[in-house]
């Protein structure tokens, strides 16, 4: 029998793998196909948790992740770029190689934070990794200097918020897992709306563009 | 009769999208907007006045604080869609807009202010945030609403810094959640609120941290503010009008729900209280610098909305006395904001630009709204009767004694702010003006009678804290301790 320890243990160590990889793709369709296969561990490890501890709200909201995270939102946003021919490539203030090595000192970190000073949970685990997901999508959100890397690294956090509450809680009310993924589909929509603003004003969704109002 | 709300919201925004003319769209929708309006006094007043009970049914929660926004934010919904009527009517007349953009503004504004209700209405922690964060989603096509430059990037900070800042609310909810559970799995507000004092201290701190940061950055607190001064500016100015005087305090109601809890936990509300005092006086001096350098007289306003935010959540702050100022100061300035936001729409429809240096001679050009505009900066800078001069003689007496620091540095913050507003505004109002302006004396119009109306409530304010209105504050004051 597997013990969720194993289990949590073996997903914690494959979505931690596949932020790292999404956090240092430059090209746009690799960089999206690593969110999916982040969200597709997320999802899976719902499942699993819900499955093995009989918790039947834990299996819907896994589907309903798993229809929302995994197959609708990188479907949308790679057919955006298709049809409104965005540039493949992405832009970061800072190398690939640098970013990869600042992911790793994170994950570091908020294990260390995860065992020091959260106290009273018995799966420090999921915790740490749950933070560590926070922390990577907002380094993407920092790093990155185009439309759709700061959108991911948004949905990246929002993956660890997702995994922070399967940690510390069981999951939320399910009610409450419905809004929220309801605001994020609402979310990639007026992204993408943004998105399409951006390329038709100034065929380009660099954020160098969004940087005229200061004081 | 909560539920009458929410239904009359979502009729709005089926008119909003299905009637076939603008003018039929104005019409229902303004007839909607009053029954919204006269809905929540019915359902907030007796509440407020303490002849009902606290209402708590299904999901829903109404206590005299949160009644106290319920009303305020269907007051203004009230006057900003009358307010709206003229605005996009003179812009769809010009042609700046079309009947398409006046469905997505009437149906967007609805579900702007149906989100806004829900989320202090709602008893549950966790539905509370999902509306909160649909505020966010709602208003930002509007603050994209026209295709001009600098709208795209005003839209774009709004949306990823706030549902970010927001997100790490949420995380603060699950620590909330976490140190809860065990004890029965609901996030219902009363509910926890009657565990507070068993629930783990360090928890709850570390979910006050997150909920401030996150929540924070929708109110506006300094150094989350970024999004503000442009997301104000871009908006149409009703929509800026809702932004300033409802939607920081609604995030701001998020945070003192929070706070209970954690004082709670605590025994005792130290704190907490050093925590909104520190981000107070930050968002008050912060601001202060920014409105003497502002050459744009949205932003300008955008900056003072900071700064009373920052006046608010010290209050909060200053334990009883505080929080009854605090909510003097809440009302007073949602109505003075929203009031000197409609003047500012029609400043910037006469004169096509929200630079200083292209407006000028209002009150001769524009004597109505002039007239308003001019009434609206004294009652902010809280010149007598204003309801701000009586919450901030509190903020003063109640820094005196215990933060004198922090006194010294607020003072010096707030006559900076002053200076700026006479240095900026009074020329904008008195001396004459470039050519850029349409000939035609001003009409007495639907927004006119909202300012008034703003107007006449703020002297009415005013003189009820002297007359015995104090005592319905301070009953509404005590459902928070």
């Amino acid at each position: 029998m597997i013990s969720i320890f194993t289990i949590t243990a073996g997903f914690s160590t494959l979505m931690l793998a596949s932020a790292l990889m999404l956090i240092t793709r430059m090209r746009f369709s690799s960089f999206v196909s690593m969110f999916r296969l982040l969200s597709l561990f997320l999802s899976l490890f719902a499942l699993a948790t819900g499955y093995m501890e009989g918790e039947a709200h834990l299996i819907a909201v896994g589907i309903l992740v798993l229809i929302v995270k995994v197959i609708l939102i990188p479907e949308f946003l790679t057919r955006i770029a298709h049809r409104t021919n965005i540039n493949q490539r992405l832009q970061s203030y800072v190398r690939p190689t640098a970013l990869f090595f600042a992911g790793l000192a994170l994950i570091g970190l908020s294990f260390l934070a995860a065992l020091r000073y959260i106290p009273g949970t018995e799966n420090q685990l999921g915790l740490g990794t749950s933070l560590a997901l926070v922390m990577l999508g907002i380094l993407l959100l920092l790093s990155r200097t185009d439309m759709f890397g700061q959108a991911v690294g948004f949905l990246v956090m929002e993956n660890g918020i997702f995994l922070l509450g399967l940690a510390m809680t069981g999951g939320m009310p399910f009610l409450v897992e419905i809004g929220i993924l309801f605001d994020l589909c609402v979310f990639i929509t007026l992204i993408i709306l943004l998105v399409l603003r951006a390329q038709a004003e100034h065929s380009s969704i660099g954020t160098e563009y969004l940087r005229e109002l200061v004081d | 009769m909560i539920l009458t709300l929410f239904i009359l919201c979502v009729l709005a925004v089926l008119a909003a999208l299905l009637l076939p003319h603008a003018r039929s769209i104005f019409s229902v929708v303004s007839i909607l907007s009053t029954a919204i309006f006269a809905a929540a006094g019915f359902v907030a007043v007796p509440i407020m006045l303490g002849i009902a009970p606290a209402l708590q049914w299904g999901f829903w929660y109404l206590d005299p604080f949160a009644s106290t926004f319920l009303l305020v934010i269907s007051f203004l919904q009230w006057t900003a869609t009358l307010a709206s009527v003229p605005y996009l009517g003179y812009e769809l007349h010009e042609r700046e807009i079309a009947l398409a953009d006046v469905r997505r503004y009437f149906a967007l504004l609805n579900a702007f202010v149906l989100s806004m209700m829900f989320s202090v209405s709602v008893n549950n922690l966790g539905l509370m945030w999902v509306a909160l964060e649909a505020t966010t989603l709602a208003t930002t096509l509007l603050v994209a609403f026209y295709p001009r430059k600098g709208s795209l990037e005003a839209a774009w900070k709004y949306i990823v810094l706030c549902s970010t800042g927001i997100s790490l609310g949420l995380i603060g909810l699950l620590l909330t959640y976490n140190a809860a559970s065990g004890t029965g799995g609901s996030i219902d507000w009363t509910y926890l609120l009657s565990l507070a004092p068993t629930l783990s201290p360090g928890m709850m701190k570390l979910a006050f941290i997150f909920v401030l940061i996150g929540y924070g950055t929708k109110v506006g607190l300094v150094p989350m503010h970024a999004w503000l001064p442009d997301a104000h500016s871009r908006a149409p100015a009703p929509i800026s009008a809702l932004l300033s005087g409802v939607l920081l305090n609604a995030a701001l109601f998020s945070i003192i729900r929070y706070k209970m809890l954690v004082d709670g936990a605590l025994h005792a509300s130290d704190w907490t209280n050093w925590l909104l005092l520190f981000f107070g006086v930050l968002s008050c001096i912060v601001p202060a610098a920014f409105i003497l350098i502002q050459t744009d007289y949205k932003r300008l306003l955008a900056y003072s909305s900071i700064e009373h935010m920052g006046i608010t959540t010290m209050l909060f702050g200053l334990g009883p006395v505080g929080t009854l100022a605090a909510i003097i100061h809440l009302v007073g300035h949602a109505l003075i904001k929203s009031m000197l936001f409609f003047g500012a729409g029609n400043i910037l429809l006469a004169f096509k630009s929200t630079k200083f240096e292209r407006v000028g001679d209002v009150l001769r050009r524009m004597p109505y709204t002039g007239g308003f505009f001019l009434f609206g900066l004294l009652a902010l800078l809280a010149v007598p009767p204003s309801p701000l001069f009586l919450s901030e003689v509190l903020l003063f007496s109640g820094l005196v004694g215990a933060h004198p620091y922090a006194l010294t540095i607020v003072a010096l913050a707030l006559a900076l702010i002053g200076a700026g507003f006479f240095m900026r505004i009074m020329p904008m109002l008195f001396s004459p003006a470039g050519e850029s302006m349409r000939e035609t004396r001003e009409g007495f119009d639907v927004s006119h009678a909202a300012m008034a109306l703003h107007a006449a409530l703020v002297v009415a304010f005013g003189f009820a804290l002297w007359s015995g209105g104090l005592s319905v504050i301070s009953f509404i004051a005590s459902s928070i301790h």
